[in-house]
């Protein structure tokens, strides 16, 4: 007997980190109707370990955040906040692809659905989409304490049995039941928790789902329909006329939808509209209809009318009158602050890095080297530094004004006006900020859903004349134009002032039409605007938001 | 003429019978629950008469009065 050869070194085979551990943690994505608190969620579950990240391909952007269990680690990915899955823009996409993942081992291994108790219907319809998908989910219900109020009362063991997914109602800010709700997504991801109960629709859809999953795998007609091809289907049967179809919108979709597959679900749709059924329209008929028959078990309903506040406030701040005064008012203020508040900060700074610069240059001999440092590094970061405190004060009182419900009032009062040359009431703020300074400016033009909307904004934001530029208005128009008076009230210089002004606030309307019919050519989108609750903007929020920006 | 809920005065409210025309816009207003036999109400418009702010399955939204006539009523 040989004794085994220790001649021969041995690799050691690789070792991959387990699932659960820091180098390996757990994927949950995020997601939710837009206002539902999701971000103070977020925030209450992964605290400062929050960073900004970068969804590939488009242009909005990501936060990752995580948290650990005992000994397990978990990776939050927060999605973009929608109302149903099916995509409308590329950056919508992103959830649908996000859920897919590239392939059966890179999807996140649970997901954790934001639900807003005062809003339980609708809510549930990206909730009952997102069953659909195969993953563990679990169900984190938000404002329960305004449901209550509100005399709502959900029973939330009847419904996360309904659903198959459990239901923990939180408190964010009061940091209640932040570790149910950790326990519960441990669960999830380690398979312990209760299997999705997805909606099923009519017998003939559910067949041709079954069909067009099984051209999943590379056009091979495969006998076993894994969970993310039928998820996959579906989504593809439903949306497939539209952006799901479409093979450029989205390489990593492309590559796991064959061609065969496509096909089919083309001649599915058509087969099942030769019957009667609507498609897309019978996926919002199926799952408002089960949505019906599981809130019958666990919902009530006060009586009483429900958000009084809200209408009362409301009533002043969009009424026809007072509601556009105190609006006014409001902007003027705005751009008072972001003018004056922040001047002894700026010039603060200025000075700073004057001090910087003449100290440093004490110490360099004459000549391009010190005039790269002084001139060129110290003042260069000066200049830039300078605009912080304009731009935190600008996303400050734009957090608050989007965090309070306000921002989606201004938006409504401002519409009529704004739709005149294309745009939406949304694109009003960053424009008006724009007269003070165009960096915080476009910077907040970042939450402008729509695409070509954003662009557009951006573009023509530094047509609307900035603060900078009023020394050098008044500079050129003392040095050219001669101090004459015009029509006996009005001085040349005045007018030639308030000419500058106007050319811009002119000619941007024209340039936004222009750039929305050409360069920015695309498919119209909805105007459609949630006006949610008012609730006092969360400290915690505003400073995250201006420190992140 | 179909009544609309363009058509709603301030604070009228009415039932749903169907949302006309099958694009995006459309599909986009049955997702967020605008469906045959949910009561919707117009609480009021802008000052310059557009967007519509209203009401539906208890939560409010804007609409432009070019959606709102999307929504048919009985």
């Amino acid at each position: 007997m040989t004794p085994p050869s220790s001649a021969t070194a041995r690799a050691e085979p690789p070792h991959f980190p387990a699932l659960g551990s820091s180098a390996n943690p757990y994927v949950v994505a995020v997601i939710g109707n837009p206002n539902t608190g999701k971000t103070t969620l977020f925030n209450a579950l992964t605290g400062l370990s929050q960073r900004t990240g970068n969804y590939p391909g488009v242009t909005i952007d990501s936060t990752i955040g995580s948290f650990t269990v005992e000994d397990s680690h978990f990776l939050l990915v927060d999605l973009p906040g929608s109302y149903s899955l099916a995509p409308r823009s590329p950056d919508e996409i992103v959830a649908v692809r996000a859920l897919v993942g590239s392939g059966e081992t890179s999807r996140p291994h649970a997901v954790l659905c934001i639900v807003d108790a005062t809003n339980l219907e609708r809510n549930l319809y990206l909730l009952t989409q997102i069953l659909d998908c195969g993953l563990p989910v679990v169900v984190g219900l938000t404002m329960v304490d305004v449901a209550k109020r509100e005399g709502i009362r959900i029973d939330y063991r009847a419904l996360g049995k309904r659903l198959g997914a459990p239901v923990i109602p939180v408190h964010a800010a009061r940091r209640e039941g932040i570790s149910p709700l950790r326990r519960a997504i441990q669960d999830a991801v380690q398979q312990r928790g209760p299997a999705p109960r997805p909606v099923r629709f009519a017998a003939e859809i559910e067949s041709e789902v079954d069909q067009v999953a099984r051209r999943m795998a590379n056009g091979k007609r495969s006998r076993v329909i894994g969970k993310r091809s039928r998820f996959l289907a579906k989504r593809l049967l439903l949306d497939g006329d539209g952006l799901l179809g479409d093979t450029l919108s989205d390489d990593v979709l492309s590559r796991a939808i064959p061609q065969a597959a496509r096909d089919f679900a083309a001649s599915a749709r058509q087969r099942l509209r030769d019957r009667g059924i609507a498609i897309p329209a019978i996926e919002v008929e199926c799952r408002y209809q089960s949505i019906a028959d599981v809130l019958e078990a666990s919902l009530a309903n006060g009586d009483a009318p429900r958000f009084r506040w809200t209408r009362r406030i409301d009533a002043v701040i969009t009424h026809k009158l007072w509601g556009t005064v105190l609006f006014l008012f409001g902007m003027a203020l705005v751009f008072q602050a972001i003018f004056t508040w922040a001047a002894p900060f700026m010039d603060a700074i200025d000075a700073a890095f004057s001090s910087i610069g003449l100290f440093v240059g004490n110490f360099l001999g004459e000549g391009a080297f010190r005039s790269l440092i002084v001139d060129g590094v110290i003042a260069g970061t000066g200049s830039v530094i300078v605009f912080i405190p304009q731009i935190a004060i600008l996303f400050a009182l734009i957090t608050i004004m989007e965090d309070s419900g306000y921002m989606a009032r201004a938006a409504f009062l401002m519409d009529r006006v704004m739709s005149g040359f294309g745009l939406s009431g949304r694109s009003f703020i960053p424009l008006l900020s724009s007269f003070a300074c165009a960096v915080p400016g476009i910077m907040s033009a970042r939450s402008i859903e729509s695409r070509r909307d954003r662009l557009a904004t951006i573009m023509i934001a530094p047509l609307m004349s900035c603060s900078a530029r009023l020394p050098v208005y008044v500079l050129f128009i003392a040095a050219f134009i001669p101090a004459r008076s015009v029509a006996g009230i009005f001085g040349l210089q005045g007018l030639t002032l308030f000419a500058m002004y106007s050319i811009g606030l002119l000619v941007a309307p024209l340039v936004a039409l222009l750039l929305k019919r050409t360069a920015l050519k695309g498919a119209e989108v909805p105007f459609l605007m949630e006006l949610p609750p008012y609730k006092i903007p969360s400290w915690r929020v505003v400073l995250f938001r201006v420190y992140d920006r | 003429m179909v009544r609309t809920l363009d058509d709603l005065g301030p604070g009228q409210e009415g039932t749903i019978t169907r949302i006309a025309g099958e694009d995006g816009l459309s599909h986009r207003l049955a997702e967020l629950g605008f469906t045959r036999g949910v009561t919707v109400r117009s609480v009021r418009r802008a000052p310059l008469g557009d967007p519509i702010q209203v009401r539906i399955r208890g939560f409010e939204l804007a609409v432009r009065a070019s959606e709102a006539r999307r929504v048919e009523l009985a």
